[in-house]
């Protein structure tokens, strides 16, 4: 069997699962991830530490503090459990300039899979309408990852269909009060529909990684590694024996050769020479593969950028007022839900518990003292949750643009919240408050707050399949180049993309293997 | 009384805001010192003996290793320093003391625009033998606002300061340093040359240096640049009739006309390497960053801030924030629940590159939120109504402060 090299450019969900087809079609991988790893950290219990127990301030804040760093506007996890340094070297890396617009990723090995909300839904066929691909061409990968990184959900609520029915799931976790009160009252109606999140959190071992405890440290990051990240998946790919992973490596740019091969150019800091390649495949993240894309192709012209807008709100269940915080819980999304938004789409929204969440991060944002907002949390905390709400990106308005010098190219991304974006918004927050209020939920007044744009971190559109790239990935007009990540999907619904992203690389992955395979035979 | 092998170092304006510091230097390094001057020094190991430049020298004195004048009489004419330095030592010179370190200044020269320049040259020039060392200071800052750092603290104070050349290159360097420095010199370092230069080797601009002054005072200086040649001419006129505008027309003489002398080699024999003033006058501004994170953390709840707690929130400060104290109103100073009334509304800042005390809170609430101290965390069942009366309670105090929020809102 004669082997090609692919060389796989980032080390988060798109290019490792672009990898895995390309690895057991025989192919070797060397994968170049900007950053280096980043340590998950001690299993702490979060109802421990609150007493005062270890692990103590660094511990959380990360060494030197860092994680006071990073903009207050951002999701707190990525503040709490991310590398500050892999968040910073990546706006650099882009050569950033962000009006209206919150663009972040992480250099770092497993990408900003270390610090997401794990929330895994597959996209149905009106999720990928104006995609040249329908749904089923990505039921065979949404199986193999979903077995490889293992889901947990309800298969029997009122949005596991809506979740996807086609891919092996494992029992939901044990919902917290806050969130078993609710669906206890819960009946099913078209107009607002409940159910558990579908997430990428084992409720039973799988492989080498351990079950959620409900230790309650997940915005933390979970040092169990029970909440899939990418990173997890390298030793298995090493394992392999044709999948090499070089780090600190940050690609610069992608220049064609005259011969057809491409060459990869590094940063200064990463000290390396220019690597030769006749396969490349782009899985830095949305804005850092279209940057290099972009670049390669000297395309200047302002592309489309897909963000699926979203609000947040906080719901108080008076009926727990007089509980006690639960010392052992799950931190992350405790139920999904669903109301109609805009002609024949959808909202998608999220609760989570606010006793798992850093209390100075829900005052900080809200106009109350921060010594009154933490008293008022003492009394309401057990019965908040706080809530989490996406559109569609059909409603968001954003693009990005390559400016700079060829040799030094930079990424000029702008964005707003549209108008069609806040009037859908409050449409949803209409059918969402009677919808919780019916369940013994009350939505906060005055809580109701619109994320700044791209805060979200769901970016896509900018390499669209059908546009710039063909539905199998292939960059036009630079033979060699394939695009896996979330810039390749031409638009999002209002469900998380990750789950989608990875089983989209895997599809474009398999496609290239054959390819490979077929040239080579 | 001096003990065996103990060196003994002799040591003049040991009162003064670089000589108190030196002694102290002194001291950590087991030299026995000898104060000569006026009052008594706060170490009971030092031995002390009343004198003035100009007195006859005490009996008793000598022998010792090293002589480190610092002594400067600023009510006296010139001829005064110059006589009494010389009568100084002489004495040294008879008694054998191997070692004289005098503090000269940058400003030293001849033909220096002020008095206090000529004088010390004048001072330098006598000291011509081996092992007889002129350190030309530059400009002092940290450690108790005395001497010229206690008049740029007074200074940054103001809320206008009109300057005259705020351009003129300055030389900075921390009392620590220059403590370390004569110490050093005083052991004997650099004792074959003559003159050595105390100042940081690149020099930075004197307005530049009163801003990053007062910042650490939790203050933002606006510096009104004013012509010199009027000023120093009023200021002289004026001087006739008030000798404390003289004083002032001294000043802004010497820095008119400071040049730069290059420290490089000077401070690379003494084996110093300076702290980046920036730095350096951060570093001064912490015990108060320490005293603001003790308030702020009182304010949120905290009963007894822990060391730890305290130190990362001034480190928190110094790498991520701005760096400067925030200079908390003396009410909410006295009692910290009052800081409320100062906290604005939102976190981002006027120009967005001061911390608001908003911002200082959030930071404060993190660090006390990882070290386990926040009381807002309740894992035990409590009556509903309780926690409503408290919720209540919370909401109405923060609706009935909000109008002193909106007028006093600290934006940094």
């Amino acid at each position: 069997m004669s082997r090609r090299e692919v060389v796989v450019i980032g080390s988060g969900p798109a290019g490792i699962a672009a990898s895995w087809p390309l690895v057991q079609a025989g192919h070797a991988v060397r994968m170049l991830e900007a950053g280096t790893g980043f340590p998950a950290g001690e299993p702490w219990a979060l109802a421990d530490r609150r007493a005062g127990g270890r692990p103590g301030i660094e511990a959380l804040l990360g060494p030197g503090l860092r994680g006071l760093a990073a903009s207050a506007d951002v999701s707190p996890k990525l503040r709490l459990a991310a590398d500050p340094d892999g968040v910073d070297s990546y706006t650099r890396g882009l050569g950033l300039d962000a009006d209206g617009a919150i663009i972040v990723g992480l250099n770092v090995t497993g990408g900003l899979s270390t610090v997401w909300g794990a929330i895994s839904p597959t996209f149905s066929d009106a999720d990928v309408a104006g995609w040249p691909i329908d749904a089923a061409a990505l039921a065979p990968s949404y199986r193999d990852v979903a077995a490889r990184i293992g889901l947990s959900g309800s298969m029997d609520d009122d949005l596991a269909a809506f979740h996807g029915d086609g891919v092996p799931v494992q029992p939901a976790l044990p919902p917290s009060p806050n969130a078993a009160a609710l669906l206890s009252r819960y009946r099913s109606s078209d107009d607002f529909r409940l159910g558990r999140p579908r997430l990428a959190v084992l409720s039973t071992p799988l492989g080498s990684r351990a079950a959620c405890d409900l230790g309650g440290r997940c915005m933390w990051g979970c040092a169990r590694r029970s909440i899939y990240s990418a990173a997890d998946e390298i030793p298995d790919l090493l394992a392999t024996g044709l999948f090499a992973l070089e780090t600190a490596s940050e690609v610069r740019r992608i220049d064609r050769l005259a011969d057809g091969g491409l060459v990869l150019a590094f940063t200064p800091e990463s000290g390396r020479e220019p690597l030769r390649a006749a396969q490349v495949v782009l899985a830095a993240g949305a804005p850092a593969s279209a940057r290099l894309a972009l670049a390669s192709l000297g395309q200047t012209e302002a592309r489309p950028l897909a963000l699926t807008p979203a609000f947040t709100f906080a719901l108080l269940r008076p009926a727990a007022l007089g509980e006690g915080l639960p010392r052992l819980g799950f931190g992350l999304a405790q139920l999904a839900f669903r109301v109609p938004a805009g002609s024949g789409g959808y909202a998608y929204g999220l609760l989570y518990d606010a006793g798992a969440l850093a209390a100075p991060d829900l005052v900080r944002r809200t106009m109350l003292t921060a010594a009154g907002g933490l008293r008022l949390l003492g009394a309401l905390l057990p019965s908040l949750m706080i809530g989490l709400v996406y559109l569609p990106s059909s409603v968001s308005s954003a693009s990005l643009r390559l400016t700079g010098d060829p040799e030094r190219p930079r990424l000029a991304v702008s964005a707003a919240t549209s108008a069609a974006a806040l009037a859908l918004a409050r449409d949803a927050r209409r059918r969402i408050a009677p919808a919780l209020r019916r369940l013994g939920g009350w939505m906060l007044p005055g809580s109701f707050r619109m994320l700044a744009p791209g805060s979200e971190v769901h970016y896509a559109g900018p390499l669209a399949m059908g546009d710039l790239v063909s539905a199998k990935g292939e960059v036009h007009g630079i033979p060699g180049l394939t695009a896996v990540d979330g810039a390749v999907l031409p638009s999002l619904p209002a469900k998380h993309h990750t789950f989608t992203v990875m089983a989209n690389a895997d599809r474009i992955g398999r496609s290239l293997a054959t390819r490979l395979r077929s040239a080579t035979s | 009384m001096t003990e065996a092998g103990a060196r003994h170092a002799i040591v003049t304006g040991a009162n003064g805001y670089i000589g108190a510091a030196v002694v102290d230097r002194l001291i950590a390094s087991g030299w026995h010192v000898t104060v000569l001057g006026r009052a008594t020094t706060r170490h009971i190991s030092v031995a002390s003996i009343a004198w003035r430049l100009g007195e006859a020298m005490p009996d008793r004195l000598f022998p010792a290793d090293a002589l480190i004048h610092l002594a400067h009489d600023w009510s006296e004419a010139a001829e005064g320093n110059i006589g009494g330095s010389l009568r100084l030592i002489d004495a040294a010179r008879r008694a054998s003391v191997g070692r004289i370190v005098f503090a000269s200044t940058i400003s030293a020269r001849a033909d220096a625009n002020n008095r206090y320049g000529r004088t010390k040259a004048a001072i330098e020039a006598l000291l011509d033998r081996p092992g007889e060392t002129s350190a030309r200071i530059g400009l002092v800052y940290g450690g108790p606002p005395l001497g010229l750092w206690g008049t740029i603290r007074s200074l940054t104070k103001l809320p206008v300061l009109p300057m005259v050349q705020p351009h003129q290159q300055v030389q900075p360097i921390g009392l620590d340093e220059v403590a370390e420095a004569v110490a050093r010199l005083a052991a004997g370092a650099c004792a074959d040359r003559r003159v050595v230069v105390l100042g940081a080797s690149t020099p930075m601009s004197f307005g530049c240096f009163l801003s990053l002054a007062a910042a650490v005072e939790g203050r933002r200086l606006a510096i009104l640049p004013l012509p010199a040649a009027p000023i120093v001419a009023s200021l002289d006129l004026a001087g006739r009739a008030v000798p404390r505008l003289a004083g002032m027309a001294e000043r802004v003489r010497g820095l008119v006309g400071l040049p730069f002398l290059p420290s490089d080699d000077d401070l690379g024999a003494l084996g110093l390497r300076l702290v980046d003033p920036v730095r350096g006058l951060a570093r001064a501004s912490r015990r108060r960053i320490l005293g603001e994170a003790w308030l702020l953390f009182l304010s949120l709840g905290v009963r007894r801030p822990p060391l730890a707690a305290l130190a990362a929130y001034a480190r928190a400060v110094e790498r991520l924030g701005d760096g400067a104290p925030i200079g908390l109103p003396r009410l909410a100073q006295a009692w910290p629940p009052l800081i409320r009334i100062y906290e604005p509304l939102s976190e981002a800042a006027g120009d967005g590159r001061r911390d608001t005390l908003k911002r200082r809170l959030a930071t404060a609430a993190h660090i006390a939120d990882a070290a386990g101290l926040l009381p807002v965390y309740d894992y035990t069942a409590r009556p509903a109504a309780v926690r409503l009366m408290r919720a209540v309670g919370v909401l109405a105090l923060e609706v009935a402060i909000l109008p002193f929020r909106l007028v006093l809102g600290r934006h940094g």
